[in-house]
């Protein structure tokens, strides 16, 4: 959209700021962004370098402390972005809905975008004013994408990629389906080893009960060990994506997975257990003891 | 007052049968530039032309000027190719092959790809609107109305409004006015309304059909440049 648009969104009623952005994929998740560094700092209060500075140069960007990170990026770096080399003239704290952000300008001009900008920001006198405004917009310019900040981030989650969300959920539906039948055949497998140790017990006089309660414990047990081992592990993950990988990939800890992973393996273990013991414990003694 | 009386009716009648008269001779013409453009698209092999793009931002009032030219060419029946060169100081080139829409970048010498798939035909029926068009095509996708004959870039034309049926694609236009020359029955001008006042005029002048010399080189983009795939 036009950059002229920005003086029309500053005269509307309750608009006191605004300034555009331009936004170039670079593959993946990532993008590199152009700002008009003295009004982005207006709107987002500016930005906190933690080594370098600003743009001094038309090709310098500046990146956040996750790519910087990941990319082993330092002030005077240089880097390859939408096949231009740009020098990194300062790292910054993540938290401005931007990674790498360059001249706008110098990015209008190399993608042959004069003038042109992907989004703009506006700023309201009063937060609770933000709705009615982004509605006013809405009707003056229908056709224009106008979101609320709220609304906006909330298109930032997978959940607003359809092909993404169907994906997880499928790698979710294959991961719950594997991990049960694994636990239920592990289980399984590890009993009916146990036919002959289990024949021994009748033969020592032990109930078919006292048996299965035996069972069904040493596999709860088993079953609660593994869960909190493998929560445990989730946090070896994520220790490794933010070290790994940083700016590309996240891993957010859903706790209410918690109970529905322990549930998955106590059950799959539980059905897993009982029906070998169950099958030994009816065997006739003599069968059970000469189990191989 | 009789004789006002009487020169009333006669105005009413004489505006009446003026109105049913243009309304037979713009059905009749319609359905003769859509026959015609039918036997033209059979034709068809391709076509060059200068291009000028305005895009006009409506609430701010706004045109921003694109020039360029324009290559077309047929590659199979149902299938043509395009490369779109713009010139300036925001020069870039677009070219539509297959599935695949790619923008070259001068400055940046890369070509980006799109693959856009499912929106393929839709992209080849908006971009190339009455290139090669068959009138059937027009007729299925879109409500014509005749809006009568016009002078456009020192051409002979015939103006016609599209108002497109799919429901998706109203969401996206509104409306297209299409001028078509009546003597190479191909688009001089085709103007793309956008919901909210924004317009797409897009004019084509030295227009070029079935030229003898259209090598398929004439579409390629350069070849040293870094292609990127975008999705």
């Amino acid at each position: 959209m036009s950059q002229e648009l920005v003086p029309f969104f500053m005269k509307q009623p309750h608009v006191t700021f605004a300034t555009g952005t331009m936004i170039q994929p670079l593959g993946g998740f990532d993008t590199l962004t152009g700002i008009d560094l003295a009004p982005f700092n207006k709107l987002s209060g500016g930005f906190r370098f933690i080594n370098g500075g600003p743009f001094q140069g038309d090709d310098d960007v500046i990146v956040d402390e996750y790519y910087a990170r990941e990319k082993k990026l330092a002030v005077g770096s240089t880097i390859k972005l939408i096949n231009h080399v740009w020098r990194v003239s300062g790292i910054f704290e993540s938290g401005k809905l931007a990674r790498i952000c360059a001249k706008l300008d110098v990015l209008q001009s190399l993608t042959s975008n004069s003038k042109k900008l992907s989004q703009i920001y506006l700023k309201v006198d009063d937060p609770n004013r933000a709705q009615p405004v982004v509605n006013d917009l809405r009707d003056k310019m229908p056709g224009y994408s106008i979101y609320s900040m709220e609304e906006f981030t909330s298109l930032l989650t997978i959940n607003s990629v359809g092909l993404l969300r169907n994906f997880i959920g499928v790698v979710i539906g294959i991961a719950v389906i594997v991990g049960f039948i694994v636990v239920s055949m592990a289980m399984y497998t590890a009993v009916l080893e146990r036919t002959r140790e289990i024949g021994i017990l009748k033969a020592l006089g032990a109930s078919s009960g006292y048996i299965l309660n035996l069972l069904i414990r040493e596999t709860l047990l088993i079953a609660i060990i593994g869960t909190v081992v493998g929560i445990i592990m989730t946090y070896g993950t994520q220790w490794l994506m933010m070290h790994a990988v940083p700016a590309s990939l996240t891993q957010e800890t859903v706790y209410n997975w918690w109970p529905i992973t322990g549930a998955i393996s106590v059950v799959g273990a539980l059905l897993g257990a009982i029906f070998p013991g169950w099958k030994a414990v009816k065997q006739d003694v003599i069968q059970a003891l000469s189990y191989e | 007052m009789k004789n006002f009386s009487i020169w009333l009716s006669l105005t009413v009648c004489v505006v009446a049968f003026c109105g049913t008269a243009l309304n037979i001779g713009w059905a009749q013409s319609t359905t003769e530039i859509l026959t015609r453009l039918d036997q033209a698209a059979t034709s068809f092999a391709g076509a060059t032309a200068s291009i000028r793009v305005i895009t006009h931002t409506g609430i701010i009032n706004e045109d921003e000027t694109q020039i360029g030219n324009v290559v077309v060419k047929r590659s199979s029946p149902h299938e043509m190719r395009f490369l779109i060169n713009f010139a300036g100081p925001d020069a870039q080139a677009i070219a539509l092959r297959d599935r695949t829409l790619q923008i070259y970048y001068p400055k940046l010498n890369t070509v980006r790809e799109y693959d856009i798939g499912k929106y393929k035909d839709l992209a080849q029926k908006l971009i190339l609107l009455g290139f090669g068009m068959p009138g059937r095509e027009l007729g299925d996708s879109y409500d014509i109305s005749n809006l009568g004959s016009e002078r456009v870039e020192s051409q002979d034309s015939v103006h016609l409004q599209l108002t497109p049926k799919a429901s998706e694609v109203l969401k996206q236009l509104s409306r297209v006015d299409l001028w078509i020359s009546l003597r190479t029955n191909c688009p001089v001008q085709q103007k793309f309304y956008m919901p909210g006042g924004d317009y797409r005029l897009v004019t084509y002048s030295d227009l070029k059909v079935n030229p003898p010399q259209l090598p398929t080189s004439a579409l390629e983009l350069p070849k040293g440049a870094k292609r990127e795939q975008m999705n």
